[in-house]
């Protein structure tokens, strides 16, 4: 916590080194920082206040529904995942689009990311904290939340969704932080010592001494690298397992292979389109439209549109597999015809073919064209995702009607929450932070180098060195009046994405291949054993000859073989004055009276020999005194003749296995050690994180002062 | 890491305690007590002291290994349909070269005092289509005898229709499958399988994420959504055997009733079932039995009626066994001919 930046002033404090270009870093600095030093205005107060009553009026519904049951959101048990679901699917997934935006523009080293990044970053961490939240009214009991924690199940994909999700925000703060640093610095040089002493103070502390050195620079851009490259399979892996709650059902339209993919492209989409709508409305609200540009704009369109086009062709592809068999496409009728689609055919006007339109024709390829292509997307998704969740929900398993789900005053008050949540927690953060990196600012130039960054800066910035060599070119100021540059740019900033791409091809790979000796471990424990015939015949019944009523039965109960358990029942029908017809049928009987019943089961019978005998071998279930009947039917179902005879079991009978089938349960038994290595590479993830945290914090001050 | 493993057995929290009163005080004329008293001397169920005969550990340990061979064997037949239990299970024992198996001595007093002994039931139930007419007696039984909201049909009958275009009344309870897919998806464990194999909700741990409704292939799980319903309060702890009443945002489903079976009475449905269609089953002690008396011996019955299972497709194993027998078939695609309200 060194003093020694304040001597040159605050003005070109903290970028002494590269600051080549005064005009421009005055201009990013009040800029920036404009928001944070000025008193709210007018407008600022009221539609903060506006927004905050939505979220309040959000928080009170929610208590409300706590009191009156997740009835009141309009959940029934054919629909009893809806709307929370849906908002915790979006809000997550625009946050991945602006923290993988933001990673993958640092990674390529696309200076022209400078303006956009602490806007992307800002919004990604604040709505991955919104969704997070919205679990919390999504789940029935909230407040046994942490029994995920207490009592994990791992084959539960909740569970990884819980790990998946709280590693993400994890890493989204560090990357949101990270970043700040420099900024911090200059923001506490910058506040002038009447400017209170506590918040001076958390800036400097929070700076953690950062003067802006190489030594620092690079240390800084190594743990950045770090986390920006952990970052974009991350969130892969937090659409992947929120995808794979619905996809490892049995139900039609949920357990579709292509759901990942599926979601983590949505998430991209509906990400890029609301970091338009974010830069669109902090460029207004902040007047930042000198940085911020058309091009920008336009930029983030087309990486908009082509994600779009890539959604789309999931999407045909997801309908048109089962819709083409028909087996169990109700849904797809539902969806497409049904019930739900008005809303799928909005998701296909104002999600796939008005931001197509907008970004193909050149007279809307500009701010507002894109700004309005972003907001159908933005919320044209949303409506998707609802039509994603709908249709199988609601669908009959068994037989009978369709379930359906009714939007009320609850849930659409907590959703509308969460969208102003948004703005207004951006609003605040931005008094405190500066709404653009302004070292980022510096370090790429003035926005002329928008494409133009020679390769020497690119080569610098990618590496973290840039220092006072490094000339920027101090080219017009006003992006507009600066003709793109014809030539087209040197290819260096390839290295380095190789170098990353490498790492996530690897990464994927290996994954793939604990996957593959996994599942092969799995189909190996499963041998094929012989199938047990199927039904037997039934027993024919032999031809039953007439028997005389009151026809002398006696049985006789033995143990044939000692140690076994098997009992001889030997019936003998008739008498020398009254014989039987040998083949005379013989039913036998045990007295039972569970479950209270009543108890003769019929357990067997028998034909009798020429001497009146018919014996029957009984392999008893139970141990105890046991009570046996045998009979001998008369003429037309009337009974001719019985006995009985009783018998003390004492021989453990053979039995069954207590369950024939002990399933195996996914990712457990087989594939344990499968959960362990995810387990692992979770670990991994987050000594990776909080190691990069640390050791920029840690070893900033030293650097500084050296 | 046996942490990762699901004691499928017993779960903390008492939810394997003993079965409230009010079951037995339903039904005074309840045959057995527990004890010797028993005069028929075939009384099985509740026989905890009448057979001193204790299984022996060994024996346990044996049961153990012989249970995960046969799980091994018999996760492959799984396709088998009309597969009756008995048989899968005599393969599969014969698969392990050996015949000897659970033993019916203890009861159920013995498995709960120690959770590792034999079970001494493998409750199971059979459902004889022939003779079911669609009255919904069964639906009303369980619902008074659980307090449940007329939404909460944890037995439900639907009506089916067959591929010859046919309708047929189909009751459906949660068929405790021996794989149940709502056990594999619970964060919490909230969902366990008990040791006579049903698959009970631990109400008190349940976050209410639902992931269990969206698993269950048979629709079988009904949520707590509303607190306007008003339980009555029986003055009992709850228990996931009886789980009365129920609680705010939780889920419930079909118990079984294995507290009635563990105390030798019939589960609620099939006692109120009027035309005998319900049978309630063990499959150790070979037995099913009807409201109307009628006592079957269980593998004999499901082989000569050629009984199947519901959604065999799914892997689910139920415990549950259907009987057709009026050209009904339970594939018609329930998705195609439901007409939605579409539109
Ligand atoms: S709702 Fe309860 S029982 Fe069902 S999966 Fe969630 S925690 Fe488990
Ligand atoms: S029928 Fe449904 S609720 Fe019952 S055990 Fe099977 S999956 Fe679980």
């Amino acid at each position: 916590m060194s003093e020694t930046g304040t001597e040159s002033g605050a003005a070109s404090v903290g970028h002494s080194g590269h600051g080549a270009n005064p005009e421009w870093s005055r201009a990013v600095r009040s800029a920036a920082m404009r928001p944070m030093m000025e008193k709210p205005g007018a407008l600022w107060k009221a539609g903060a206040g506006v927004l905050a009553l939505v979220v309040l009026a959000g928080i009170g519904a929610w208590i409300y529904q706590l009191k009156h049951g997740l009835g009141s959101a309009g959940y029934n048990d054919q629909a009893f995942w809806a709307v929370y679901i849906v908002d915790v699917i979006t809000f997550i997934g625009v946050s991945y689009g602006g923290a993988v935006i933001s990673a993958i523009l640092r990674l390529t080293g696309q200076s022209w990311r400078a303006p956009l990044t602490r806007l992307a970053e800002g919004m990604a961490l604040v709505t991955v904290l919104i969704g997070g939240a919205f679990i919390f009214p999504h789940l029935g009991r909230p407040e046994r939340f942490l029994n995920i924690v207490a009592y994990p199940n791992m084959s539960s994909p909740l569970v990884w969704d819980f790990l998946a999700i709280a590693t993400y925000t994890v890493a989204t703060m560090i990357f949101f932080y990270l970043p700040l640093i420099p900024d911090l610095a200059i923001v506490q040089r910058t506040l002038g010592s009447a400017e209170g002493g506590i918040r001076r103070a958390a800036y400097r502390f929070l700076s953690f001494g950062w003067l802006g050195n190489d030594r620092q620079r690079r240390l800084l851009h190594g743990a950045l690298t770090i986390v920006a490259l952990l970052i974009v399979p991350l969130a892969v892996s937090v659409h992947s397992v929120l995808s794979w709650a619905f996809a490892v059902t049995s139900r039609p339209g949920w357990a579709e292979t292509v759901f990942p993919p599926y979601f983590v492209v949505a998430a991209l989409y509906s990400g890029t389109a609301l970091v338009i709508v974010t830069a669109a409305a902090f460029r207004r609200g902040y007047r930042l439209q000198r940085f911020i540009t058309k091009r920008h704009f336009v930029r983030l369109g087309y990486l908009m549109a082509a994600l779009g086009l890539v959604y789309a062709y999931l999407t045909f592809a997801d309908l048109i597999s089962e819709g083409y068999t028909g087996i169990t496409s109700g849904w797809i009728r539902e969806t497409v015809v049904g019930r739900y689609a008005p809303a799928f055919w909005i998701y296909v006007v104002f999600g796939e073919i008005l931001p197509i339109v907008l970004v193909a024709v050149r007279r809307t390829r500009n701010v507002a064209g894109m700004t309005v292509a972003s907001v159908g997307v933005v919320i044209s998704l949303w409506i998707k995702r609802i039509v994603i969740v709908l249709p199988p929900v609601t669908q009959p398993l068994v037989a009978g009607q369709w379930g359906s789900y009714h939007f009320t005053w609850v849930s659409i008050t907590i959703t509308l929450a969460g969208v102003a949540a948004i703005p207004l927690s951006l609003m605040l953060l931005f008094r405190y932070i500066p709404v653009m990196s302004i070292d980022e600012m510096e370090e790429a130039g003035p926005i002329g180098s928008f494409e133009q960054v020679s390769t020497e800066t690119e080569k610098a910035i990618a590496e973290g060195t840039v220092g006072a060599e490094t000339k920027v070119p101090v080219g017009a100021m006003a992006a507009a009046s600066v003709p793109a540059p014809a030539g087209r740019r040197p290819l260096t900033w390839l290295r380095r994405p190789r170098g990353a791409t490498t790492a996530v091809v690897v990464a994927a790979v290996a994954l793939g291949l604990v996957a593959l000796i996994g599942g092969g471990a799995k189909a190996a424990g499963a041998a094929t054993p012989a199938q047990p015939a199927s039904a037997q015949p039934a027993t024919a019944q032999p031809a039953a000859s007439q028997v005389a009523p009151s026809t002398p039965v006696t049985l006789a109960v033995t143990q044939p073989a000692a140690g076994k358990s098997a009992l001889d029942l030997t019936a003998t029908v008739g008498s020398p004055s009254a014989p039987v017809p040998s083949g005379t049928t013989v039913t036998f009987y045990v007295m039972v009276n569970q479950f209270n019943g009543s108890g003769q089961m019929q357990i067997g019978q028998a034909t009798t020999t020429a001497s009146g005998v018919a014996q029957f071998t009984y392999e008893p279930t139970w141990t105890g005194e046991e009570q046996f009947v045998a009979q001998v039917a008369g003429p037309a179902g009337s009974v001719a003749g019985s006995a009985s005879a009783s018998y003390k079991v004492t021989i453990d009978p053979p039995g069954l296995p207590k369950s024939v089938y002990e399933y195996q349960r996914p990712l457990t038994t087989t594939g344990h050690w499968v959960v362990t290595t995810l387990l692992t590479i979770v670990a991994i993830v987050w000594i990776l994180l909080l190691g990069s945290l640390f050791l920029v914090v840690l070893r900033m001050p030293k650097l500084g002062r050296q | 890491m046996s942490w990762l493993i699901d004691p499928h057995l017993n779960e903390p929290d008492g939810s394997e305690g003993s079965t409230p009163l009010s079951v037995l005080d339903a039904h005074p004329g309840g045959s057995c007590s527990s004890g010797s008293s028993c005069s028929s001397g075939t009384c099985l169920v509740p026989d905890a002291g009448d057979d001193a005969e204790d299984p022996s550990v060994s024996r346990r340990s044996f049961l153990r290994l012989l249970g995960i061979g046969a799980g091994a064997a018999a996760a492959v037949g799984a396709g088998v349909e009309l597969l009756t239990y008995r048989e899968y299970a005599a393969g599969a024992a014969a698969a392990n070269g050996t015949t000897k198996g659970g033993a019916v001595s203890g009861g159920a007093a013995a498995s709960m005092a120690d959770p590792s002994a034999p079970p001494t039931h493998q409750w199971a139930m059979v459902i004889d289509l022939r003779s079911c007419n669609g009255c919904k007696s069964c639906t009303a039984a369980c619902q008074k005898a659980h307090s449940l909201t007329q939404e909460q049909t944890w037995i439900d009958v639907f009506t089916m229709t067959s591929s010859t275009g046919k309708e047929f009344p189909f009751p459906r309870p949660c068929m405790q499958c021996e794989n149940p897919p709502c056990l594999h998806v619970c964060p919490v464990h909230a969902t366990y399988r008990q040791d006579q194999g049903v698959v009970l909700v631990n109400e008190t741990r349940c976050i209410g994420c639902r992931m269990c409704m969206a698993a269950c292939p048979y629709q079988a799980r009904y949520f707590n959504w509303n607190s306007g319903t008003k339980y009555p309060d029986t003055g009992m702890p709850q228990d996931a055997q009886f789980p009365v009443p129920q609680r705010l945002g939780t889920v419930g489903k079909c118990t079984f009733c294995v507290g009635n079976l563990n105390n030798g009475l019939m589960s609620e449905c099939a006692a109120g079932c009027p035309m005998g269609a319900i049978y309630n089953a063990d499959i150790i002690t070979d037995v099913a039995v009807n409201s109307m008396g009628n006592t079957v011996k269980l593998s004999k019955f499901l082989n000569d009626n050629d009984a199947v299972t519901f959604k065999p497709e799914q892997n689910t194993h139920p415990r549950v066994w259907y009987i057709l027998g009026h050209g009904q078939d339970l594939d018609a695609d329930v998705s195609q001919d439901t007409s939605s309200a579409a539109s």
